[in-house]
């Protein structure tokens, strides 16, 4: 505060505009508007004065207040010396800032608990200093609980927010205890069907401290179809728009628009989705997807036509609205995948770029619920591959896969069964590993799209606060020219090695998740080799203990062994309600039960130099070249049928 | 010299095969047959579903492939216009089948052949002139 009111006495205007900065109870508006009456100043060089908060941010915080029902400047100083009195509570209530301001998801939590402080600070004459001190008010009594119990609280409060906002009162008033409070949040039962809420950042809610002022955030490219990371996955398809990419900000204030759009309907609720998307929305989106297009290098021409159809096409724009709107975690998809910056490998670029050209001039496309699902489908698997390691994901067996998920599903029922199969190879043949592969893929597909709704608050870090407190502590290394190096490194947290041999640092953790023993395989001796596990690891948390980081990480059977030996005693320690990590182990009966279910594979292989036709093979573990039964030659027979 | 003017049929083929033998253009990049650099295999189904498998990485991504049914060729053509021989006669027994394909899924396997490495289809584009 001391800089900036230096600089505001210096002019008329400036000590005219002090007195109402000086005014506590108008803090941020009134700072801000002095700022901006100084930096109108005339002055030769003079250095721009930034605002204390963005306007985004006082916006969102006026209307929070409001939404709380506070109607005066006394009010709202009492509640921000609580806030700041509360350094956890206040981290807590920072992630839900935007969707506080811009949502009416929350309105019965912030209306209670507005209503709650406003009891609390009658008590105490509405006194800052007073309140600064720890008391029984709601939001001593909420910050006090956060500690263990963070990820309950957020799961409640983003998952029902109506059911927290009914026990608000009990719990204020001491009649239920947090135990109560948040009965129904348990996170033990098998996985919620949506998806994990992304966690939405904004400015903090506090009072100016006179401190650096937050800068607005750098616009992100808006929202592609499908995204990818170079050398991870992507799920390109010939009939849905590809993985796209783009390496440009946002180059109008259309698509910085478009992308605060998105970010809204993020967070919105499937029934608020449908109330917020009409014609103009659906317009903005498109706008943002034209310019995402150009930026994969699509003709500006093609993709402005996109966007001028849509824009002047209201019938068009309400098709469009109404399938949004059918269609909500596309919508939220989109949103996720607006802050995507990463590049794609060839050939899924160039083939990117020729589909979202295909959107581009067929805007009625987007109109289409088939094509809006398929899309969705490739963009989970796209989005679950990249949160989760796909590499770790899949193990060895698959490694990074690009491109053609929908066309495996395909290989797979076109391939084995019945249907007979004409193989002309220069070596062994392929067939069968594909096959195994395939089942394996789509095995692990449907695990990945399941686990893809889940996120870290699904599981709970095991690190242990120390001394201090404080979940994390500082680790002194040397860098490579031996100066010391400090890191602050979470309590608890232990290096595993994974199936690739790299080091990876994880927080031991139990939760909703389970680990998952691959299929394993048979030695050439035809001895049973067991599969690696698919375990979900906690790899970072928040500085309330909470897990705000999960990952997959593919394990060999000895160093899952050692892992969960170790969060399962971190568990029994924790006390917690669940004592161990749950594992799911594949083996060699289970194996052996699933080559009698195997599907035959009926081959008929063509020698390549000569034509000649070997005899048609049933055996569903056929592997390199078992060699012909009986020969036909097919120089004389030019239309050589398929039998069974 | 044939006097009767039915017997000159101006649309008569090449009497050798050499005169419509496929000639490349000049500056088309020509890469080596995958069959010569990796083992391969052609796989087709009764409904025309077609994979070629291979289990080294290509230069570049296949943009679609060319299906000759006449010379039994089946040429991939890359997002530059580079082209590649499948390296390997595509017998008659193929023909019904593959003539019935409009996409080949291009499959590429680790090099033991145990791994899916990657995999997108490519547009199958069929020339049938019947010489």
């Amino acid at each position: 505060m001391g800089f900036v009111q230096d600089q505001l006495r210096k002019t008329s205007v400036e000590s005219a505009v002090a007195a109402d900065a000086l005014d506590q109870n108008k803090a941020v508006i009134a700072e801000n508007t002095a700022i901006r009456a100084a930096n109108l100043l005339p002055g030769v060089n003079k250095p721009l004065l930034p605002l204390i908060v963005s306007d985004e941010a006082e916006k969102n915080r006026v209307a929070i207040l409001k939404k709380m029902g506070f109607t005066n400047g006394e009010q709202v100083a009492y509640f921000g010396a609580e806030i700041d009195s509360n350094p956890q509570l206040k981290t807590f209530f920072e992630g839900f800032e935007k969707d506080f301001a811009r949502t009416n998801k929350y309105d019965a939590v912030l209306a209670k608990m507005g209503k709650q402080i406003l009891v609390d600070g009658q008590k105490i004459g509405f006194d800052k200093e007073k309140a600064e001190a720890k008391g029984t008010g709601i939001i001593d009594k909420l910050s006090a609980d956060l500690k263990g119990n963070g990820a309950q609280i957020t799961k409640q409060l983003k998952d029902k927010p109506d059911l927290f906002a009914d026990k608000l009162d009990g719990y204020a008033t001491g009649k239920i205890d947090i135990v109560a409070f948040l009965a129904e949040a348990t996170v033990t039962a098998p996985a919620p069907s949506k998806p994990a809420p992304e966690t939405p950042t904004a400015a903090p809610i506090r009072k100016p401290q006179g401190a650096a002022p937050t800068t607005p955030a750098a616009p992100a490219p808006v929202a592609a179809p499908v995204a990818a990371q170079a050398a991870e996955i992507t799920t390109p398809t010939t009939s849905a728009p590809a993985p796209a990419t783009s390496t440009s900000s946002f180059s109008s204030a259309e698509d910085e628009f478009a992308e605060g759009l998105l970010s809204t309907l993020a967070s919105a609720s499937d029934s608020d989705m449908k109330a917020k998307i009409g014609k103009d929305e659906a317009k903005i989106i498109a706008g943002g997807l034209a310019s995402k297009a150009i930026a994969l290098g699509v003709s500006a021409s093609t993709a402005n036509g996109f966007k001028d159809t849509i824009k002047k096409d209201d019938k068009l724009a309400s098709a469009i609205a109404q399938n949004l709107q059918n269609n909500p975690e596309f919508v939220r998809q989109l949103a996720r995948m607006a802050k995507d910056n990463s590049t794609l490998p060839e050939p899924i670029k160039s083939r990117a770029q020729q589909e979202m050209g295909e959107l581009m001039a067929n805007p009625e496309k987007l109109a289409s619920d088939d094509y809006v699902k398929t899309l969705q489908r490739q963009i989970q698997m796209a989005e679950s591959m990249k949160k989760f390691d796909i590499a770790g994901m899949f193990g060895g067996l698959m490694g990074p896969l690009k491109g053609g998920m929908r066309d495996m599903g395909l290989i797979a029922s076109g391939f084995s069964g019945l249907l007979p199969v004409l193989s002309m190879s220069k070596g062994s043949s392929f067939l069968p590993d594909i096959l195994i592969n395939v089942r394996n893929f789509e095995a692990n597909k449907d695990a990945a799209m399941a686990f893809s709704h889940y996120g870290p608050e699904d599981m709970t870090a095991l690190g242990k606060p120390g001394a201090d407190g404080k979940y994390f502590h500082t680790v002194v290394t040397k860098n490579a020219q031996g100066q010391d190096v400090k890191k602050s490194v979470p309590n608890g947290q232990i290096t595993i090695k994974d199936a690739s041999g790299n080091d990876v640092n994880v927080i031991p953790s139990v939760g909703v998740l389970m680990a998952k023993q691959e299929k394993g395989k048979l030695d050439g001796n035809g001895n049973f080799v067991p599969g690696n596990i698919r375990v979900p690891v906690i790899k970072g948390v928040d500085e309330l203990g909470n897990a705000n980081s999960l990952s997959l990480v593919v394990m060999t059977p000895a160093e899952f062994a050692k892992y969960k030996d170790i969060a399962d005693a971190a568990a029994r320690e924790k006390g917690g309600s669940i004592k161990q990590l749950a594992f799911e182990p594949y083996t060699a009966e289970d194996f052996a039960e699933a080559q009698r279910k195997a599907d035959p594979i009926r081959m008929a292989r063509v020698e390549p130099a000569t034509g000649t036709v070997m005899a048609i093979s049933a055996n569903p573990n056929l592997l390199r070249d078992s060699g012909p039964a009986t020969t036909r030659h097919a120089s004389n027979d030019r239309d050589l049928t398929l039998q069974g | 010299m044939n006097k009767n003017d039915d017997d000159i049929d101006v649309l008569a083929q090449p009497m050798s095969y050499q005169d419509k033998k496929y000639v490349r253009p000049e500056d088309a990049i020509v890469l080596p047959p995958l069959a010569s650099f990796c083992e391969c295999e052609l796989v087709v189904n009764e409904a025309g579903m077609t994979m070629v498998v291979f289990n080294k990485s290509l230069v570049e991504g296949i943009h679609w492939v060319e299906y000759d049914m006449d010379l039994s060729l089946l040429t991939f053509v890359t997002w530059s216009g580079s082209v590649m021989e499948l390296g390997m006669k595509v017998h008659a027994p193929f023909k019904k089948y593959l003539k019935m394909a409009e996409e080949i899924m291009m499959v590429q396997m680790s090099d033991s052949g145990a791994d899916m490495v990657m995999t997108y289809p490519a547009v199958l584009v069929t020339r049938h002139i019947g010489i």
